[in-house]
């Protein structure tokens, strides 16, 4: 922890300091960028909003990255520190250091990464390494990487390393190997079809040694295959991916034996106005870790795509939906189409609505005998049918936007949602009823002059549970492309308990200089989730001032 | 120079698909004291054997009422004199730990899980009496039941009696649990053993809205006792015996343990019980320190 690999030392020594003829002539040319980015809060207790007092008062996560590139070399590495952690981070990741570092070579049709790096097999239903900053999520994997084209449309990639676990590695080792054919390139009278195929596979293992605590014939080596396909005509395009996991009895799921599958089928249609998707999914206890015992978001050798749409206002936001990798099944529908300008509908400027609908259940899950209870810690768990849905809703989401230019200075998004919601489930809140949630939205702006702008923000969530109502309103004025100063308050008048019908407020500023962006913002902060792609983290109610700061070169 | 690459790649696809272990049943490893060889079964003295009761209390420390749940129980023991055996069960959503924070230490059990779920415990904190079905699907009750509940049980004359006999080294943390289980009357039912650890005086955070017992609404350095740290047979134990057993049998059971290293051993003890398979109701329990 917080020590810097001889690994890393060479590669900035050998970087920095021509050792040799060959090392200068490898210097010539190189290329230096990077990106910088600091996130840092002054908190300030506040009883009210059940914001905790936070004995530093200041906390600060930072990173950056340096990547030297020079022909077909490149080497990084990336600085982090959290010190500590801000509210809501996983407290394991308090430190400094360097814990990503590669080099990587590239020549012709091979390449080879040593060292950490990001990869994904498919839509990564059994293998997605990947780094969110805003959820804290980091499992890239550190060891080696290789990629062979041997032909034209044939691709195979292979890893083999440890995952990184905050400052420290995954207890398993991953290995896994990927190949892709792109059948439009392998076979020649195919090249000029209108249809193209791309066909895949790929198989992934970890190896974990036993836990004798755990009193289980455990697998120490857990294999996970995939097959997928991406068919596309013209505007029509259909892809898909089925996954297996033979018996991974981990905490998530309870220690059972039963197999792991999961499908993804995705259909779309799109032409200039007019985008149509239709997707489907089903998850069956899916959840594939490097660590068995680890049962947060770490450690996550795969990823679970989700079939809902991720929404960035405030008040639509409010209740993300969360992956369910013990068991789903979702479908996603949406339409976007564009009224075309000068039209009687369209008006001057055309008008967008998008559409969208998206539900996910539980799946049907049977004893596996009478005595067995559903889920019994080292049992083969439960049997499923596979087309069967189960009893429980987790979330539905109805959604209509329309966006409307009415005249040069004037733009209007209007949005309804219609939001049905399983706390109990996504938030494991056992008992609480499922939130019904009505949410409307008026985003209105205003142009004074090409640079200048006033953006209102006015939304409202009607709801019978959960904290009952609230209301958002935002005031934001920019003067493009440098300047941003905006306030906002969101009142939550419609909690069922009167001490708890608290504003909060926040007045923001920002300066952007070419890739340079600082940002102060002052207020607080109410307590939820947030969710990226599906995977979320807890934010707690907090107050006091915050600072980002980001660059890149 | 292709055919080498592709070969090679197979090979390692060849090489991942071998690596998979499938596990036929049973998958549970039985226990069952045959541990005897580690640790051999010392002589257990003679004793005069009294019921006993065991209180286990669900809890979590973001739960601002446990606090109160804890006096109560505590108040309860010194009132039964030692015949009262506290469990403290950190499960259900006020257990949950935060991400970061005072509240980010993870007191939950895999143990504890599985027996918030199976006992369908509906508020925290609440417990239950010696497993009993109080109603229809309902084991768990509030503070205000726990006394007169208990009262209604602890004078009965006690049908099996228990000892338990802990030898632990410190340097490999190795303990060795032994527990002797003798039928004071005929029995024809079938018993299950259940051997839990548990650990005194944890100092962490606790949410707690009763000024008069400490800070609110954070209690920095609040003392976590009889927390259940792991079951050592599982949750839900080992068959005792199944059938017709005479009175006065003697079963002794052995368990070998290594204890974690987070753990006070000076503050940890084993928590025993016998149980009906049928009814899940706790026939009698003892409790004894590591060491």
């Amino acid at each position: 922890m917080k020590k810097i690999d001889l690994s890393v030392l060479l590669i900035v020594l050998f970087s920095v300091f021509p050792f040799s003829i060959k090392a200068q002539n490898f210097l010539d040319g190189g290329q230096v960028h990077g990106n910088f980015q600091i996130d840092a809060q002054y908190y300030e207790p506040d009883d009210k909003i059940g914001a905790d007092t936070i004995p530093e008062k200041f906390l600060m996560n930072a990173f950056g990255n340096i990547i030297y590139t020079n022909g077909d070399f490149t080497a990084g590495f990336r600085y982090e520190l959290y010190l500590n952690p801000l509210e809501g981070f996983d407290k394991r990741l308090e430190g400094n250091g360097i814990p990503y570092r590669f080099a990587s070579y590239k020549k012709d049709k091979f390449e080879i990464t040593v060292g950490n790096f990001y990869d994904q097999f498919g839509s990564g239903l059994i293998f997605r390494a990947y780094e969110e900053w805003n959820l804290g999520v980091d499992n890239s994997v550190d060891g080696i990487r290789v990629k062979i084209s041997p032909f034209k449309g044939v691709t195979f990639k292979g890893i083999y390393g440890k995952q990184r676990y905050f400052w420290d590695k995954s207890p398993g080792i991953v290995r896994g190997a990927d190949a892709d054919f792109f059948l439009n390139d392998i076979f020649k009278k195919w090249q000029e079809k209108k249809t193209k195929i791309t066909i895949g596979g790929s198989f992934v293992s970890v190896y974990q040694p036993d836990d004798p605590g755990l009193k289980l014939h455990l697998p120490l080596n857990v294999a996970a295959f995939a097959g997928r396909f991406n068919i596309s005509h013209g505007k029509v395009n259909f892809s898909g991916e089925y996954a297996y996991k033979i018996n991974d009895p981990d905490q998530i799921n309870n220690f059972i034996y039963k197999n792991g599958e999961a499908l993804l089928l995705t259909a779309s249609y799109s032409q200039k106005g007019l985008g149509v998707l239709l997707a489907v999914k089903r998850i069956d206890n899916m959840s594939y870790k490097s660590n068995r015992l680890e049962n947060s978001y770490a450690l996550d050798v795969n990823f679970l795509p989700p079939l809902t749409k991720q929404h960035t206002y405030s008040m639509a936001a409010m209740y993300p939906y969360a992956t369910q990798p013990n068991g789903e099944m979702g479908l996603q529908a949406q339409v976007v189409y564009t009224i075309p300008k000068k039209s009687k509908l369209g008006g001057k400027y055309g008008t967008t609505i998008a559409v969208n609908f998206s539900v996910v259940n539980s799946i049907n899950k049977q004893k596996i005998n009478d005595t067995i209870p559903i889920d019994e810690y080292g049992t083969l768990g439960y049997k499923s049918d596979f087309f069967k849905l189960g009893d429980t809703k987790y979330f539905e989401d109805f959604n209509i936007e329309i966006t409307k230019k009415i005249s040069k200075k004037w733009k209007l998004i209007a949005s309804y949602l219609n939001i049905i919601y399983n706390i109990d489930v996504v938030e494991g809140h056992p008992g609480e009823e499922m939130v019904h949630a009505n949410i409307g939205i008026l985003d209105l702006t205003y142009k004074f002059t090409p640079k200048k702008s006033l953006r209102l923000e006015y939304q409202q969530l009607f709801t019978k549970q959960d904290k009952g109502d609230w209301l958002a309103f935002m005031l934001e004025f920019t003067i493009a492309p440098k300047w941003f100063f905006s306030v906002m308050d969101q009142y939550n008048y419609g909690n069922p308990d009167n001490n708890k019908q608290l504003h909060y407020y926040t007045i923001s500023a920002g300066y952007t200089k070419k890739a340079n962006r600082i940002a102060l913002s002052y207020g607080r902060q109410r307590q939820g989730i947030i969710c990226v792609g599906g995977v979320c983290r807890e934010v707690p109610a907090s107050n006091g001032l915050t600072l980002t700061i980001s660059s890149s070169f | 120079m292709k055919y080498l690459k592709i070969s090679l790649f197979l090979l390692i696809i060849g090489v991942i698909i071998y690596s998979c272990d499938k596990v036929d049943p049973p998958y549970i490893i039985e226990q069952g004291g045959d541990d005897t060889t580690a640790c051999p079964v010392p002589e257990f003295p003679d004793t005069f054997y009294v019921k006993k009761v065991l209180l286990e209390e669900f809890t979590g420390h973001k739960c601002p009422n446990c606090p109160e749940g804890s006096l109560v129980a505590n108040q309860l023991r010194e009132k039964y004199n030692g015949q009262l055996i506290l469990m403290s069960i950190h499960a259900g959503t006020f257990a949950d730990p935060s991400a970061s924070g005072p509240y980010s230490y993870d007191f939950r059990t895999i143990a504890g899980d599985i027996l918030n779920d199976e006992f369908q415990v509906w508020g925290y904190p609440t417990a239950m009496i010696n497993r009993i079905e109080i109603s229809q699907g309902n084991w768990v009750m509030l503070s205000t039941q726990w006394e007169p509940t208990i009262d209604g049980i602890i004078g009965d004359d006690p049908l099996l009696g228990m000892q338990i006999i802990n030898e632990f080294e410190l340097t490999t943390r190795k303990l060795c649990i032994h527990v002797k289980t003798k039928y004071l009357e005929d029995f024809n039912q079938d018993i299950m053993l259940s051997i839990y650890i548990i650990e005194d005086n944890i100092i962490n955070w606790q949410k707690n809205d009763n000024s008069d017992l400490g800070p609110v609404p954070d209690w920095e350095f609040y003392s976590h006792n009889h927390v259940l740290r792991d079951a050592v047979n599982t949750a839900w134990g080992d068959v005792l015996s199944n059938g017709f057993m005479p009175k006065d049998t003697s079963i002794i059971k052995t368990y070998e343990y290594y204890l974690n290293t987070e753990w006070n051993y000076e503050n940890c003890a084993i928590v025993a019980f016998t149980y009906n398979a049928d009814t899940k109701e706790i026939i009698q329990a003892e409790e004894n320190h590591v060491e």
